[in-house]
């Protein structure tokens, strides 16, 4: 626990001293918005010369079934960090489901490729840290756009970090870990911007402001992401709220 | 003596925690109703795009109260606004929501909506949530429905599909626009009457690229 605050508080100190004096009065609820609207430019344009041609060659030259496997596998190889935070969150349940399709993705499913837990019944969800301290009660912070890696919150970011610290390769020493560890994050960007390519070209053409779309997006999947899916009826907006009139 | 003390203390709390829980079957069965209608416009082939997209509007117009939802985008802008600039905003706010409904629901038709239940979150104001399942669609998805009941009429504020609140998402982003634009709601309305203009709210095989 004393370890989840220091992540927190050295984020947090490192946002305060490069986002100093970028708060916008009109943005009251987007503290970093000057630092998160030039971080998003350049989000924008990396991915409009590098992130989205790979990801749509990669669409272009891998058949489906072929990135299908892909995205399998490297969900299998996640499956220590969601068991984790199941475990973590007190998802007795869910964490005995997580190990089952672990164990028998990794099996049957030849090192993950096949989804045979999916096929068997045993549907899969996702957990991380963010998630977990989000359960744990902690607030989620400023919403901090990061460079490459997009739309986030202090304590995603915090949850992201300590997240290292559940995955087994961490702990493993061998020639090329490193290699595997930055090919896997790369193939794992390309894999998700594949998934999400005509998601995100509907989210653009659909949007008034992108900028904050991509942030309300973010926002809501996220809390959606936290209640599994409930929906938490007192967090909704009073539509009272700015009436005039009574 | 404690036994009966301890009965006391639970009936106390259940009857404080009944308002947030308890179930809304006249709303379940609005949203039922509304969305079998909804669904049996979109599989409708013998109404050409155009006239779909009437239908389509005729069909929120009743089944949204959007003044109110029109009010709700604006935000903390719609507290003391210009009343012509608010029936601006209203007039091309219900074009431009009627096209993000339709966008949004534009590839169902073949499939079906099964009510799964309901929660109260006040009196007049509750979740209906659903499942829409069967047709093109690999998994099911979840659906909820945000109803308003006053004077026995109720109305859909707001629906929650893919885990994002349309209306909640409209506001965001509108009252940022209004924001980045010293609070003028003018700016709203031009951007959405170039977005209406232009007819484009996203793609409609959105559900499609989600698996």
């Amino acid at each position: 626990m004393r370890m989840v605050f220091r992540t927190f508080t050295l984020i947090s100190a490192a946002f305060a001293a490069s986002a100093c004096g970028t708060t916008s009065s009109a943005h009251q609820d987007d503290p970093l918005y000057v630092w998160n609207k030039g971080v998003f430019a350049f989000n924008k344009a990396a991915d409009k010369v590098v992130v989205e041609p790979v990801a749509r060659t990669y669409h272009n030259i891998v058949p489906k079934p072929g990135r299908d496997g892909v995205r399998n596998a490297l969900g299998n190889l996640r499956s220590p960090v969601i068991l984790g935070n199941d475990l973590l969150q007190g998802k007795f349940g869910r964490a005995s489901k997580t190990l089952a399709r672990f164990g028998i993705n990794s099996t049957f499913g030849i090192v993950g490729l096949f989804d045979v837990a999916k096929r068997a019944g045993i549907k899969g969800h996702t957990e991380d840290m963010g998630q977990t301290l989000a359960v744990w009660g902690i607030s989620s912070g400023p919403y901090v756009m990061l460079p490459i890696l997009g739309p986030s919150n202090f304590r995603d970011t915090t949850g992201f970090i300590l997240d290292i610290g559940l995955e087994p390769l961490t702990y493993m020493r061998f020639n090329g870990r490193n290699a595997i560890l930055t090919g896997r994050f790369g193939v794992n960007g390309v894999s998700v911007r594949e998934v999400n390519l005509d998601t995100i070209e509907a989210l653009r053409n659909a949007s008034i402001d992108e900028y904050a779309s991509l942030k309300s997006a973010y926002e809501q999947l996220r809390a959606n992401a936290i209640s599994d899916g409930k929906v938490n009826i007192d967090d909704l907006p009073d539509y009272d709220e700015y009436e005039d009139e009574k | 003596m404690l036994f009966i003390k301890s009965i006391i203390v639970a009936a106390f709390f259940s009857l404080l925690f009944a308002g947030s829980s308890i179930a809304a079957p006249a709303d379940e069965a609005f949203v039922q109703q509304k969305a079998n209608e909804a669904l049996a416009i979109l599989r409708d082939d013998s109404l050409d795009p155009a006239a779909k997209t009437a239908r389509f509007a005729d069909y929120v117009d009743n089944v949204t109260d959007v003044p109110r939802v029109a009010r709700f985008v604006l935000g903390k802008y719609a507290r003391g606004a210009d009343p012509q600039k608010l029936a601006s905003f209203t007039e091309v706010f219900r074009e431009y929501a009627s096209g993000v409904y339709e966008s949004q629901l534009g590839n169902f038709g073949g499939e079906t909506l099964k009510v799964l239940g309901s929660q109260d979150r006040k009196p007049g104001d509750s979740v209906v949530t659903s499942v829409i399942s069967g047709g093109k669609i690999e998994e099911p998805i979840k659906v909820n429905w945000r109803i308003r009941t006053r004077n026995g009429q109720q109305t859909v504020l707001d629906v929650q599909i893919f885990g994002i609140w349309l209306a909640l998402q409209q506001r965001n982003e509108i009252t940022s626009v209004i924001a980045n634009h010293g609070g003028d709601i003018e700016a709203a309305i031009d951007v959405l009457r170039e977005k209406v203009a232009k007819g484009n709210y996203g793609e409609k095989d959105a559900k499609a690229a989600s698996h």
